[in-house]
């Protein structure tokens, strides 16, 4: 009884083990799978900020202070000068 | 800077200038004198200042509370400075994107702007506004996320016949490393990792499959980085890695990529003393050729 009881351990281990690797084959073999482009656009479309958290680009930003300056004194209007560590609208 | 009330003052009742602080702040002329005359008026690092053509200071932000109440305290700074200038007539403007080649088109050079954003993920959900930003590549490093790079003599004569489906190719790590923006989702760049403090590079292409002249191009990669604080002079490094996969679609007749897309799942540890803490990250790498369409992706096997 306990030599039978033995064996059908060392073959659930057995089966465990080879489920790992088998399973761990699979899932490298699923990561170099066929990429679905369906499903990539949805999730890009479902993670990408919304147009609201973008807003500040319909800012009519100059790029160029000397012209931001030329402008300003030509409307006769405050400079909005925002500086970034990054080239402007880059990074943000 | 992206609530619609702070927009619409901004837009109305001045002249919105951004520039890069370390260009700026080094300019030789008349923009690198005012701007310094203004820094001298209120020092801070980053941030916006509100000043009169003439450069005297009307208001600025360098540091906010926190991010929540954020929009509210721009608001109210352009509410005081500018209680004058709203009471006129608002000027009028033309909008046009800062930066038109942002995620489209080809430039005349043959590089692109393949647009990228990166964000938290908490729940499977975005979270926050995290990082918007871009990567330009040149006509050459575009070149290859294709599996064969022909001469552009040969380019005009036809479609291409060396395409084969289940062709694999590797990107070279100089290009994969390219994209080591995707591994932060902070949108400060003392954040982001630069290409040479990758640990982890991979990105390999596949020909997935070719529908008429179309061909269905599948990427696959990993990035790792350990990227040290730009202004810490001691060790100071925040860590962060992702897999990648997408596609493009290449016209195997004008040989022209038709777009791009890659979805980045990741993780993200901050710099001491929040490093304990894995984030989960989502990035995106986008671009198409026409900036209207997005190619139809029901055709694709």
């Amino acid at each position: 009884m306990k030599r039978a009881a033995f064996s059908f351990f060392c073959f659930a281990l057995n089966a465990l083990f080879l489920n790992a690797i088998f399973l761990n084959a699979s899932l490298w073999a699923g990561e170099q799978a066929k990429v679905n482009p369906e499903s990539i656009t949805a999730r890009l479309d479902a993670m990408r900020q919304s147009g609201a958290l973008i807003k500040w680009q319909e800012v009519p930003w100059i790029l160029d202070l000397k012209d931001g300056i030329r402008q300003s004194r030509e409307e006769k209007r405050p400079l909005f000068l925002w500086v970034s560590g990054d080239d402007p609208l880059e990074r943000c | 800077m992206s609530d619609e009330r702070n927009v619409k003052i901004i837009c109305k009742w001045t002249v919105p200038v951004a520039v890069n602080l370390y260009k700026i702040r080094d300019a030789k002329g008349e923009a690198g004198d005012f701007f310094r005359a203004v820094q001298k008026q209120r020092q801070q690092y980053q941030g916006f200042w509100i000043v009169s053509p003439e450069g005297k200071l009307i208001a600025a932000q360098g540091n906010f509370k926190n991010e929540k109440t954020w929009p509210q305290e721009v608001l109210d700074i352009l509410e005081a400075a500018l209680k004058e200038e709203v009471a006129k007539a608002p000027r009028h403007y033309d909008w046009k994107p800062a930066n038109p080649f942002h995620g489209h088109g080809v430039q005349e050079d043959g590089s692109v702007n393949v647009a990228v954003f990166v964000r938290f993920v908490f729940g499977g959900k975005p979270s926050g506004p995290g990082a918007f930003d871009s990567v330009t590549l040149s006509a050459k490093e575009w070149g290859k996320f294709a599996p064969t790079q022909r001469e552009t003599a040969e380019r005009a004569t036809g479609r291409d016949e060396t395409f084969k489906v289940g062709q694999k190719w590797d990107l070279p790590d100089d290009i994969a490393k390219r994209l080591c923006k995707c591994l932060s989702p902070k949108s400060d760049k003392t954040n982001v990792p630069r290409p040479e403090e990758l640990t982890e590079v991979e990105m390999h292409g596949v020909v997935q499959a070719i529908d008429g002249d179309i061909a269905t191009l599948a990427y696959h990669g990993k990035l790792a980085a350990v990227h040290q604080h730009p202004f810490d002079k001691k060790p100071k490094t925040s860590r962060s890695q992702a897999k990648f996969s997408g596609f493009a679609k290449l016209n195997l007749k004008t040989n022209e990529m038709l777009t791009l897309n890659l979805a980045f799942d990741g993780t993200y540890h901050a710099f001491p003393p929040y490093h304990e803490r894995e984030y989960t990250t989502f990035a995106g790498v986008e671009w198409t050729r026409d900036k209207e369409s997005r190619v139809s992706v029901k055709s694709s096997r």
